[in-house]
């Protein structure tokens, strides 16, 4: 409609006479060129609809004064602007006096019609919505296209509408999203409004809610889960080169949601998405997605509009998009369609997730997340495969359950296998996951020809490589030692450095040493033990040239910082990323191995710490000797600040319209609703058929009437 | 001197800018047509478009939150200078700083009442008054067509008239105007179709003229007042 | 004491009613109203763009462990662009700056805008406008004649603004005419299309305020 409103004269006045207009619209210290910048790039509703309503009011105004420059320059050839004469006062305030009167008679007429069906008068106006769309029209093909969408195919939506088309866009988003919820597929909104975003989020966290008729038919008992589900990304901006940065850098954009939080998408380009549907508040943005999204993406893009985008939408049709819907009506048979199917899909599940790998001696231990979507059946096992490079087929290997870990055993060390992983269900087995690629590793053998030298309160140890580095370059070696049964103490060295002096040693005293090599695997086993007893004033030279080459000692004892043994017959040795046995696998330690710990939880039973390798994580307390330390002096974990989850947004609001105060997602009003029905559809249906036949009457009329007017002052004339 | 020095770095920035990053959006759409021509220079013409249309996206972003700091401030001046409408700014300032205040409140978790404040004021006061603005433009469209021949009867008006009256009336599912329905389909099918794509035609055609003018260095907003 | 879902009900209401009393004439209710919206409009926007990206952007390059020199200029780009363009409404003196700034938004924009205009809209659109010929019937015939009308039309527009009125020669004269009429009867369509949104966001907003008059106002009781 800016095209036709656009015509008028530039000055633009809030009333012809009246006042001022308001200062956020026309007040020159806000107008800054940056305003003005950004008034060019972000088309802001506010101001679009506030500048409408006066040029409307000033249009009809300008209209009954009979003033030729306000007629849009289309009726008029460009010769037949001729000047007219100033009316006379008395005249203008006559008309302006019929002018507001005609207006408040039209709109009281219009709202007194439309109010009817609302307030529980039977007034049935014209038919109903047809309960399905017509064979081959682009309402049907939408349809078709997110009816046959699988489990866990991604959809890429844009939610690009703001506040203003909420009462017509709502209803149609309602269904849509509904639908490729239905399906089991994954919606991940974009959107340029920033406000949408929100409201969006509202509305899925609506939808998804246990108990709504979607969860029902989805025989879902918890909420949907919002970046797992269904992901609300974070605000678009740049508009028009914002668009075209999505496609770009789609990876980036997708990762946040809304609020900041990483989604875990990692979606590389548009094709990946099985559907991109845009709802369009403005031909103008629908537009943007036909010139900078469609010829991108993998797939026909879908678009719901307005009415009002209509006329400007189908030239679309064929040329970027393969479906629409617009407005009410069509949300309406949209509606009972969705109705009428009441078999929701069930299928394969889709992919496992975050597949990730350890490598161990001769094995490989495997990580992964379940899939986002169990197909609607749940899920009875998994299988890996996984392929090396000599063998040309891939070797598969069945699990049953739902354990999302397992160790592939009998591999070669330093064999670089491909692996992957998928789910399956009752229906079959879904696609197979991201390939990952890893090589098991042993540990080394031991260190060999441990030998001593022992000084004054030192002794001086030197040892060779072990014949076997596991498949890994060596990472450094561990040395300890103590007197009697004390603790041991242990230091660590790089692993080209194969000498170390032990230091405050007690002279006299029989010193037990041992070592062992690091690779990347772990921590091969210990060296059979020598014996050295250090004495005072013993050779000083040898002691010289020992400190010259020491290595830096890791692990010694200092005050405030808390040393542990993984225990011998520890269970639990994976080191987690949260204190609790679900918790992601980081890595894995070796019994006797030293640690460092750092935290305890508030239970003490998980402990955090670092190993000499630098990996931190969370191991059971159970699995960690102390010595003797009181596992309480450890300090504790400070109580995690509760973060807020976008599920969290969820608030009671009334029962009400589709858009508007309740944002009521459609058709899903809570479990006493009547499942998956449009709220209050017929009474709006009767108040819009009545507004349109108020509306057809009067437009008619005043055409006649005019007509009528302008022949009897040609006949005046005559 | 200066000024014109400053116009023709920011032309030859433009310019720069605006081939790179158009290279760079050619090769994302026929990678193999161009890849030939680009081949030594493809990986960095893709990087540098992409990083300037992240670089452009976050700059809006940026704009956008110092315009909206902007018209705080002239509203919080203006409310202080009691003229006319100062009321109105102080009510301006005043929502805008209870959203922003309940929202840290509530990321800090220091509201008590349990409440989802934010989500309240969005759907009770944004959407609404947003929603009813634009329902108001119902008014004014239909008095607009009611006084469109108010002027001039001509023939245009009146096919003007005539196609609104159509597409309303096979909007309306009455039986009686049953046959206006093949008509609209036609209507919107075969003119209606031409129009939008002579409307969407002139509107790139206008497009590939103001890219011209600032491709060649002639485009007005990039020159200070003292160049023209 | 209300509950805060209640004064948010009222609240709806009541703004509601105020936007529709512009239907008697601008006045201050409706003014009120408008304000009270800018104000939160500005409020939400601000909160989405400084938490969705802003901040993880700031906390990606500039506050990014071990962040690299390209990493820091890349964060801070953005930031001085957005001043830059600040810069030129304080200061003359800046204009040069900001020009500069300016430029880097308006190369990139004139690149994006350009190759969606001709890759996403002139080319699609001028080949199926063209392929629609030789399907052969009326309606494949008449479309790329409308289209050619328009175009016709526009041109003959754009000529008038500056030199005025010009002569045309008869056949494009006509060809100007029928586009002319396709115009006006697309404008009617869109228009009309217009009124069909405007109805059905109109009565969503009364079927609302019934139902918030329902839940608010008190129902009389028989014998009251």
């Amino acid at each position: 409609m800016s095209e036709y409103y656009g015509q008028g004269s530039g000055d633009d006045p809030w009333l012809p006479g009246g006042d001022p207009p308001p200062a956020w619209a026309g007040d020159p210290s806000s107008s800054s060129p940056l305003l003005s910048l950004l008034e060019q790039l972000r088309d802001r509703p506010l101001n679009r609809l506030s500048r409408r309503l006066r040029r409307l009011r000033a249009r009809s105004d300008q209209l009954a004064r009979r003033d030729p420059s306000a007629v849009p320059n289309v009726f008029v050839p460009a010769s037949g602007a001729a000047a007219s004469s100033a009316p006379r006062r008395r005249r203008r305030r006559r008309r302006r006096l019929r002018v507001g009167g005609e207006r408040f008679f039209l709109s009281l007429l219009l709202v007194t019609g439309m109010l009817l069906p609302f307030t529980g008068v039977q007034t049935r106006f014209g038919e109903s919505a047809p309960t399905t769309f017509v064979a081959g029209s682009p309402q049907e093909t939408l349809y078709e296209s997110l009816d046959v969408l699988t489990p866990g195919d991604l959809v890429l939506v844009g939610m690009e509408y703001g506040p203003t088309a909420a009462g017509e866009l709502d209803t149609v988003a309602g269904v849509l999203l509904r639908h490729i919820l239905l399906r089991r597929a994954v919606p991940i909104v974009v959107s340029r409004y920033p406000v949408t975003l929100l409201r969006t989020e509202q509305m899925l966290t609506q939808l998804g809610q246990a108990g709504s008729s979607l969860a029902t038919r989805l025989q879902r008992d918890v909420d949907l889960v919002p970046n797992a589900d269904w992901f609300v990304t974070r605000f678009l901006a740049g508009d028009l080169a914002g668009l075209r940065a999505l496609s770009m850098n789609l990876r980036e954009q997708l990762a946040m949601d809304l609020r900041g939080s990483a989604t875990g998408l990692d979606i590389r380009q548009l094709g990946d998405f099985a559907r991109v549907l845009v709802i369009a508040e403005r031909p103008e943005d629908l537009r943007q997605w036909a010139e900078q999204i469609a010829p991108l993406a993998g797939s026909d893009m879908l678009a719901a509009t307005g009415q009002a985008a209509v006329p400007l939408a189908r030239p679309w049709l064929r040329v970027a998009l393969s479906g629409t819907i617009s407005g009410f009506h069509d949300a309406l048979t949209y509606d009972s369609m969705l109705l009428q199917q009441l078999e929701v899909s069930v299928g394969p599940p889709s992919a496992p997730r975050n597949l990730r790998a350890l490598s161990l001696d001769e094995s490989i231990e495997l990580e992964w997340d379940r899939p986002l979507s169990n197909g609607g059946s749940p899920i009875t096992g998994y299988t890996i495969r996984h392929l090396s490079t000599p063998y040309l087929t891939w070797v598969e290997v069945p699990l049953t359950g739902s354990d999302t870990t397992h160790t592939l055993t009998g591999l070669d060390n330093g064999t670089a296998y491909d692996i992957q992983v998928r789910a399956s269900n009752a229906e079959g087995d879904g696609p197979w996951s991201r390939q990952i690629t890893d090589v098991p590793r042993s540990v080394p053998s031991q260190a060999q020809s441990l030998t001593l030298t022992a000084g004054d309160a030192s002794v001086e140890a030197s040892w060779s490589a072990p014949a076997d580095d596991g498949g890994s370059a060596l990472t450094g070696y561990r040395l300890r030692w103590r007197t009697g049964t004390e603790e041991w103490r242990s230091a660590d060295t790089a692993a080209d450095v194969t000498t170390y002096t032990a230091t405050g040693l007690t002279n006299g005293d029989a010193w037990e040493f041992q070592v062992r090599a690091v690779n990347q695997a772990g921590a091969g086993d210990w060296s059979a033990a020598e014996t050295a007893t250090p004495l005072a004033g013993a050779q000083a030279l040898a002691n010289a040239a020992a400190d010259s080459q020491q290595a830096p000692a890791v692990a010694t004892a200092t005050p405030g910082i808390f040393l542990g043994t993984v225990r011998a017959g520890a269970s639990e040795l994976s080191l987690r990323d949260s204190a609790d046995a679900a918790g992601a696998l980081l890595g894995i330690v070796n019994p006797g191995e030293n640690v460092q710990v750092l935290l305890r939880n508030a239970a003490a039973s998980w402990l955090f710490l670092q190993t000499n390798d630098g990996l931190r994580g969370w191991l059971p307390a159970a699995s960690l000797d102390l010595g003797p330390v009181d596992i309480r002096d450890v300090p504790a974990q400070a109580a995690p600040q509760p973060t807020a989850t976008p599920g969290a947004t969820a608030t009671t609001l009334p029962a009400g319209s589709l858009s508007g105060t309740a944002a009521q997602a459609p058709g899903d009003a809570g479990p006493a609703d009547r499942p998956g029905t449009i709220l209050q559809a017929a009474e709006r249906e009767s108040s819009i058929h009545i507004g349109l036949a108020l509306s057809i009457v009067m437009i008619a009329l005043g055409a006649l009437g005019n007509m009528g007017s302008a022949a009897l002052r040609r006949g005046r004339r005559g | 001197m200066m000024r014109s020095f400053f116009t023709m770095l920011a032309v030859l920035l433009a310019l720069t800018t605006a081939l790179v990053t158009l290279a760079g959006l050619l090769l994302e759409r026929q990678p193999v047509l161009l890849a030939g021509v680009l081949a030594t220079w493809e990986p960095a013409i893709r990087e540098w478009s992409a990083t300037l249309l992240q670089v452009f996206s976050i700059s809006v972003a940026v704009s956008i939150i110092i315009g909206i700091m902007n018209l705080l401030l002239v509203h919080l001046r203006r409310s202080g200078r009691r003229d006319t409408g100062c009321g109105y700014s102080l009510v301006l300032f005043l929502s805008a700083a209870i959203v922003i205040g309940l929202t840290y409140l509530e990321r800090e978790n220091l509201l008590t009442t349990g409440a989802e404040w934010r989500v309240l004021l969005l759907e009770q006061v944004q959407v609404t008054v947003e929603s009813s603005l634009a329902g108001l433009l119902l008014f004014g469209l239909v008095y607009g067509a009611w006084r469109v021949m108010a002027l001039r009867v001509n023939g245009w008006g009146s096919l003007f008239v005539l196609t609104v009256l159509l597409v309303l009336g096979a909007a309306l599912p009455l039986p009686e105007l049953a046959p206006l329905v093949p008509l609209r389909d036609w209507l919107l099918a075969v003119p209606v179709n031409a129009g939008a794509r002579g409307i969407l035609l002139g509107i790139a055609l206008a497009t590939i003229v103001v890219g011209a003018r600032v491709l060649i260095g002639q485009d007005r907003s990039l020159r200070s007042g003292r160049d023209e | 004491m209300a509950s805060v879902e209640q004064i948010g009900l009222w609240a709806s209401f009541l703004l509601t009613l105020m936007i529709f009393s512009y239907l008697l004439g601008d006045n201050f209710l409706y003014r009120l109203a408008v304000f009270i919206f800018a104000g939160v409009a500005a409020g939400y926007s601000a909160i989405v763009i400084w938490d969705g990206i802003l901040i993880p952007w700031i906390h990606d390059t500039l506050l990014a462990p071990n962040a690299t020199p390209e990493q820091l200029t890349l964060g801070a780009a953005p930031l001085l662009v957005g001043l830059l363009l600040l810069v030129r409404s304080w200061s003359a003196r800046g204009d040069g700056l900001s020009r500069l700034a300016l430029a880097l938004l308006i190369g990139v924009g004139t690149a994006v805008a350009l190759d969606g205009a001709i890759n996403g809209t002139l080319i699609p659109l001028l080949f199926d406008t063209g392929e629609g010929v030789v399907a052969g019937n009326l309606d494949s015939i008449l479309l790329p004649a409308g289209v050619i009308c328009t175009l016709v039309y526009f041109q003959y527009q754009a000529r008038r603004a500056p030199q005025g009125p010009g002569r045309r020669r008869r056949h494009i004269q006509l060809l100007a005419v029928l586009g002319q009429g396709v115009i006006v009867v697309t404008l009617g369509a869109i228009y009309g299309a217009a009124i069909l949104t405007s109805l059905t966001i109109f009565s969503e907003r009364l079927g609302f305020l019934v139902q918030q008059a329902q839940v608010l106002l008190p129902t009389p009781t028989p014998g009251a």
